[in-house]
């Protein structure tokens, strides 16, 4: 068709496609039902048995309003790390002045584990909301500059040279050239990142702040409510899940087609 | 329309090898000069000086106009590789070039452009999905739709079919014909420089020079496979056997 875009021949269809993403997770689920009915251990609770929990807490207003206050602090943990890291990786990746003087604080930084910055974040700056999305952003930051630092030294000179011979604006040279070459490590932080995010979103919580879903996770550990424990864990993956299918997957599709 | 005035007392590379020495020419505006010269003569180097990507040299490139002197020309350069952006389309591709000019394009005008040059229906087609060919026309007529002063063109038809390159070589001519930049044709292929220059000027091995600087007077539109073109050719490497060595030892 002249004039319009050709679409992709060789993509699986749609059904078939996720029919492949799910097929093993459902397996995995008949497979953990048999070993629970099997071992009858309250310690090892069936899928339904979560899925009713689920369902209880989903009913009782209890489980919405945990997630909806740590899905908050991930959101926000996530923008403020995303700007801040691929700020600081755009820099340290185009100009070695700056790349040596940032490398060991950023080795540093990679290297401190997530506990010891929450800590030091809530005893300075209290047990407050602010100290907590501070945790989060601060443990994220360094990967995030990392994986952009990479994608910044790949560019390709040689397009950049195309730029400067028709005298392109810097805003077209950023829109245009260099962005575009930095997508896929973009992506890559931001998958990353979600998963890491909001696994140091539940420590932040359990540690010192009275609501969402870690703050949840402790008192359901405290009566050993595996259950429960799996219920939230389960309705945190669905979330996921969305993100992943609705917002992402979609984004990179429209962002690569002019792959071949 | 651009005349192009080269003076490089010296170019070295970073390593200390010595690229270019000693290399003057200059370029009536709207002439087609083609620069001929052995591997590794420096020839992509000088038009890298030329275009301004590199300035680390000991030298001057000067630009002026029929009337008078000029500041930054403004220059298209076609390069070995198409060099397109490959995430922006064809119709986008050429947009980007247009945007410093305040140029835009409209569908007639595009559409037209596009059958010019043979690729019809191919306005929202990545490149990445056209072939070689294809995209050495997107990038000739991106050098092209700027309206350049002054083309520079580094081997653009190498590693494409005979077929493909002959076509291109005439679409070269007509645009060229058409416009009248001021165009420096880097090649190795004697052929190809006779076939389309105005004017041939041969480079020494490095650190390059020119050796001789020859009139082509022959008709035109020219192609490779022209008898005028191949008596040149034969002509002249009867004279100097030694010349696309960069050696010239004349009788």
């Amino acid at each position: 068709m002249p004039g319009r875009l050709s679409q992709p021949q060789n993509r699986p269809h749609f059904a078939a496609a996720s029919w492949q993403r799910f097929a093993p997770l459902l397996a995995l689920a008949c497979l953990w039902q048999v070993l629970s009915l099997t071992l009858d251990n309250k310690n090892v609770p069936s899928p339904a048995m979560v899925l009713l929990t689920l369902y209880w807490e989903t009913a009782g207003g209890e489980l919405l309003l945990h997630l909806g206050n740590t899905l908050c602090r991930v959101a926000a943990g996530f923008f403020l790390a995303m700007i801040a890291g691929v700020g600081l990786g755009m820099l340290m990746g185009r100009s070695a002045r700056w790349d040596r003087p940032l490398d060991g604080i950023l080795i540093l930084g990679l290297n401190t584990p997530a506990l010891v910055v929450i800590i030091l974040c809530y005893v300075w700056f209290g047990l407050t909301e602010t100290a907590a999305v501070l945790a989060v952003t601060l443990n994220k930051l360094p990967s995030v500059a990392i994986s952009i630092r990479e994608g910044a030294r790949a560019m390709d000179p040689r397009l950049l040279e195309v730029a400067r011979i028709y005298r392109l604006s810097r805003r077209d040279i950023f829109f245009h050239v260099y962005l575009p070459q930095l997508y896929p490590y973009l992506f890559g932080a931001a998958r990353n990142g979600l998963s890491m995010i909001w696994k140091i979103v539940l420590v932040v919580e359990l540690l010192g702040r009275s609501d969402g879903v870690g703050f949840r996770l402790g008192s359901l550990f405290h009566f050993f409510d595996i259950a429960g424990i799996l219920a939230y864990t389960l309705a945190f993956m669905l979330v996921i899940f969305s993100i992943e299918a609705l917002l992402l997957r979609p984004l990179e599709a429209r962002l690569n087609r002019w792959r071949p | 329309m651009t005349r192009i005035a080269v003076d490089i007392r010296r170019k070295a590379y970073k390593n200390g090898t010595r690229a270019i020495e000693q290399l003057a020419f200059t370029a009536r505006p709207g002439e087609f000069v083609a620069l001929v010269g052995p591997s590794g003569a420096g020839k992509t180097t000088l038009l890298n000086l030329i275009a301004g990507l590199d300035h680390d040299m000991d030298g001057m490139i000067y630009f002026g106009t029929t009337d008078g002197p000029a500041t930054e020309p403004k220059a298209s350069f076609m390069f070995q590789e198409p060099r397109l952006m490959p995430w922006l389309t064809v119709r986008q591709n050429l947009e980007l070039v247009l945007r410093p000019h305040g140029k835009t394009l409209d569908d007639d005008t595009l559409n037209k452009l596009l059958d010019s040059v043979g690729l019809g229906g191919c306005a929202f087609m990545f490149p990445d999905q056209l072939s070689g060919g294809m995209k050495r026309r997107v990038a000739l007529l991106r050098a092209f739709i700027i309206e350049p002063d002054m083309l520079l063109m580094d081997e653009p038809f190498e590693s494409l079919d005979q077929p493909t390159a002959s076509h291109l070589r005439e679409l070269l001519q007509d645009l060229w014909q058409r416009t009248r930049p001021t165009v420096l044709f880097v090649t190795h292929s004697l052929h190809e420089a006779l076939a389309l220059a105005d004017r041939v000027l041969f480079l020494s091995a490095r650190p390059s020079r020119v050796i001789l600087d020859f009139s082509v007077q022959a008709e035109r539109p020219r192609d490779l496979g022209d008898a005028t073109v191949r008596c040149l050719h034969d002509a002249l490497l009867a004279r100097y056997p030694r010349l696309l060595e960069g050696i010239v030892t004349p009788d």
